[in-house]
């Protein structure tokens, strides 16, 4: 399984675009290739299936199968490689290693591991500093303290070789001070040997096999410097913050990791200007050995984010070649496609969007199809990797073909669910790569969840255009102010700030808002230019969440923007759709009840042919309710709006479901289901200015009842009563005081 | 941040291995509701990663136990040779394992 992988080069096309396919498969032969539309990716006996339709494309047909290798780790690479071909040197940096003794791994050097060629400061493979020569014919040396450095604690350390006598010295200085001389280290020794040859010079890494990085370091690191000669003890100090002039000359190059944060530049300070380029997104404005916690954001004292924390399982792109492309049609009509890829008994899906061109719309109502929540998730390890998953889920886990294929190949990278090996929290995802959970006919989560809202209106007969995220992002209200009605996924977690400005400004001019989720609105994220088709989060103070950051980490380095929870910044969720999560549970979903609100006569379009008393959504694909796994409510408090009609109401939910944490200022065991009023979902109806509304369900389970019955039932009632007025062009009159 | 908490994995609370009755109620009825005890035992049989324990995982078109390796990468070993052919039964499986690993005793039910 899994022997067949491919992504694209976007998620995300218009007429006239060109989306590129790359494929590696471990098998020999030939492949092929076809284009499906698609309507529902949940192939669940119960509901109405799978439900794609082919669709001719040019590049249907069969194509020579390779394998394209990935190669994860972060790492900087700089431009220029003769300049460090150096016969005496010393290297100087501050380290902090998150996970010594793992493994050998290299701090700096133009160390080529093959060949034995060029040098490399590192850690051995007890974590403790070594010095690696070769003369790239057969003769090797290292020498080590012998003295482990200390996990998760700055250290100075440097090496330095006089080519003339052969002396190399080796210091290791721990910043922190404590009793006794733990992880300091100072050796002295003669070598014969002198190194020679060397590939490119690299920072957390060696140069390995076929020009790809390996030796990749875990761990954080501040200030490098290489100099062309063996300097003093009293002169690697006096490099501690900059050049001096006396020092000048025998610099080769020092960079400063807090210049250019948000992209990929590594900028040399020297007058030689060596600079480099950040490979596979390590994680920048990171906490330095300067850092002494009179400061949290590093746009304030940049000298103090001077770090750069790298880990063996970072990527950013595969980088993989193209297979082949496809260029949108004008006809095409705007939907969920995917390219299905099939060798024997092999497949794979590589899902892809097609919005309308720029400007135009081909539907009254548009999908705002949640791409950042797509990307939070992509490629998590939870099956593997969280200790509460289990307790969260309120069942026994199962390690499923997913979570045993990504075990085996870490180095398709993470998720924003997962913390690195060293335990830190991933703060990128990247759709350039492939990315199990958005196959078709996987988890019912995210994407294949969203489908069955896209397979409801097709079933419905409700034309629809399809727009992301990322659009979002990059368009503003203008993507959305043309429809009457913009519907949301099951789960739209995360909104950069473009997004949530662009939903708030859609229901201001009179937009029709229907929220079909839960948990939506709910962290920050950032993306950005110098990275396409990456993401950045930060899960700071608070959060229903998988990982976090550490005290004085809260600041992104895309944008510099404080991450976390909208809430925590004075958008709560409320604000945008009048509900915000309140609960989760996974063991089942309860039906909705109608309030007393309900009756008033500004519901009454909603519950059109509902009876009073009914349950609404006993039934469904996901849970068996349409209230439940995540669930959303009001509060008055955190910003829904005073008018807002609470129109129905589901509780009685199971002791699975747990309280968010984020709302309790002290640990109690008043949390579940069965003993928090607070545990319920609201679903609500409010009125927008000139003539706009918001309905919003409040939970994820929702869109898994809206097939039931061939589509006749009363949660799909409701939608599509929603839907209708909405796409109804009569204002909705504002609330009589 | 769990592995650089601790030295080591913290010692599971204790269970009673005379609480069969427990693991009867569980095998009878494994999707719950549950009573309170058993609740509480469930909690502490379900904490921790797949690393720490025993899990279920797909195999073929059934279910047998893994185990995940230690470190990340490494091999997942599976029992296959016990194959569950349902999730109900895959269920039962696994708490008798960590029923065992948590008591040190084998879990015999009439």
């Amino acid at each position: 399984m899994y022997r067949i992988l491919g992504y694209a080069d976007r998620w995300t096309v218009q007429q006239g675009d060109t989306i590129r396919f790359k494929v590696s498969s471990e098998l020999p032969g030939k492949y092929s290739a076809r284009l499906l539309r698609v309507r529902n990716g949940d192939s669940n006996p119960k509901g109405p299936g799978k439900l794609v339709t082919p669709v001719k494309a040019a590049f249907d047909g069969e194509y020579p199968a390779r394998f394209q290798e990935t190669h994860a780790g972060s790492c900087v690479r700089i431009d220029e490689a003769a300049p460090f071909r150096l016969g005496s040197f010393t290297l100087q940096v501050w380290v902090m290693p998150t996970l010594p003794g793992d493994r050998a791994m290299a701090i700096m050097g133009n160390w080529r591991e093959e060949e034995g060629a060029g040098y490399a400061l590192m850690l051995d493979g007890d974590g403790a500093l070594a010095l690696a020569l070769g003369d790239g014919a057969g003769g090797r040396v290292q020498v080590s303290t012998g003295v482990p450095l200390l996990k998760r604690h700055w250290t100075f350390v440097a090496a330095s070789f006089d080519a003339a006598t052969g002396r190399l010295a080796l210091i290791q200085r721990p910043l922190s001070t404590f009793a006794g001389d733990l992880g300091a280290a100072r050796i002295e020794e003669t070598v014969a040997l002198r190194p020679s040859g060397g590939g490119d010079f690299l920072i957390a890494a060696w140069n390995g096999a076929r020009g790809a990085a390996s030796g990749h370091y875990d761990g954080l690191i501040d200030s490098p410097r290489v100099a062309s000669r063996a300097l003093s003890e009293a002169e690697c100090e006096s490099l501690r913050d900059f050049v001096p002039a006396a020092l000048a000359r025998d610099i080769v190059a020092a960079w400063d990791f807090s210049r250019d944060i948000p992209t990929a530049k590594v900028s040399d300070i020297s007058v030689h200007r060596r600079h480099g380029k950040a490979v596979n997104l390590p994680t920048r404005a990171q906490k330095g050995f300067r850092w002494n916690d009179t400061e949290y954001d590093w746009k304030k004292q940049p000298s103090h984010y001077a770090a750069i924390h790298f880990h063996r399982h970072d990527l950013y792109d595969c980088g993989w070649q193209t297979d082949f492309e496809y260029v949108v049609p004008a006809d095409l009509r705007s939907g969920v496609y995917a390219v299905e890829l099939t060798q024997g008994d092999e497949t794979d899906s590589i899902v892809f969007f097609v919005r309308p061109k720029r400007g135009t719309r081909q539907a009254d109502l548009c999908y705002l199809v949640p791409t950042a929540s797509y990307l939070a998730y992509s490629n998590h390890h939870m099956a593997t990797d969280w200790s509460f998953g289990e307790n969260v889920e309120g069942n026994f886990g199962v390690l499923g073909p997913h979570a045993q294929f990504l075990e085996a190949n870490w180095q398709y990278g993470q998720s924003h669910y997962d913390s690195h090996e060293d335990g830190s929290p991933v703060y990128f995802s990247s759709r350039l790569r492939p990315i199990l959970h958005m196959r078709l006919d996987t988890d019912i989560w995210q994407l294949n969840a969203d489908l069955h809202v896209t397979d409801w209106f097709e079933g419905k007969g409700i034309d629809y255009d399809i727009v992301t995220d990322e659009d979002l992002h990059e368009e503003g209200v203008s993507l959305l102010e043309n429809y009457r009605c913009v519907v949301t996924g099951t789960h739209p977690e995360y909104y950069t700030r473009e997004m949530l400005d662009a939903v708030e400004a859609y229901k201001a001019k009179g937009g029709r808002f229907l929220y079909t989720g839960a948990n939506g609105f709910y962290w920050r994220v950032a993306f950005s230019d110098a990275f396409p088709g990456a993401m950045e989060m930060r899960r700071a103070e608070d959060g229903m969440r998988g990982c976090y950051s550490e005290g004085g980490d809260y600041y992104m380095q895309f944008t510099g923007e404080l991450g976390g929870l909208w809430r925590r910044m004075g958008h709560a969720p409320q604000k945008v759709a009048g509900t915000g999560f309140t609960a989760q549970g996974f063991d089942r979903a309860e039906p909705y009840r109608r309030t007393d609100e309900s009756e008033d006569p500004r519901a009454a379009f909603i519950f059109k042919g509902i009876e009073r008393d009914e349950a609404i959504g006993d039934f469904g694909l996901v849970g068996g309710g349409a209230a439940g796994w995540e669930i959303d409510r009001v509060d008055f408090a955190l910003g829904t709006p005073p008018h807002t009609l609470v129109v129905a109401v589901a509780d009685n939910f199971s002791t699975a479901y747990n309280w968010v944490k984020e709302e309790f200022n002290h640990s109690t065991a008043c949390i579940s289901g069965d003993v928090q009023p607070l545990v319920r979902c609201d679903m609500v109806f409010f009125e927008c200015p000139n003539g706009g509304a918001v309905f919003s369900t409040s939970s994820i389970s929702w869109g898994g009842s809206l097939s039931h019955n061939k589509y006749d039932n009363n949660v799909s009632r409701i939608m599509e009563n929603v839907v209708r007025r909405f796409l109804d062009p009569v204002p909705f009159p504002p609330p009589v005081r | 941040m769990g592995a650089a908490k601790f030295r080591g994995f913290l010692p599971m609370i204790k269970i009673d291995p005379a609480r069969t009755d427990l693991a009867r109620e569980f095998r009878d009825n494994p999707f719950g509701p549950h009573s309170p005890e058993l609740r509480r035992l469930l909690l502490i049989l379900r904490d921790g990663s797949a690393r720490s324990k025993k899990v279920i995982a797909t195999c073929g078109d059934g279910f047998c136990l893994a185990q995940v390796g230690p470190k990340r990468g490494d091999p997942i070993e599976f029992y296959s040779d016990r194959i569950f052919p349902s999730y109900r039964e895959a269920l039962w499986g696994v708490f008798q394992a960590r029923w065992e690993r948590a008591t040190g005793s084998r879990l015999a039910l009439d």
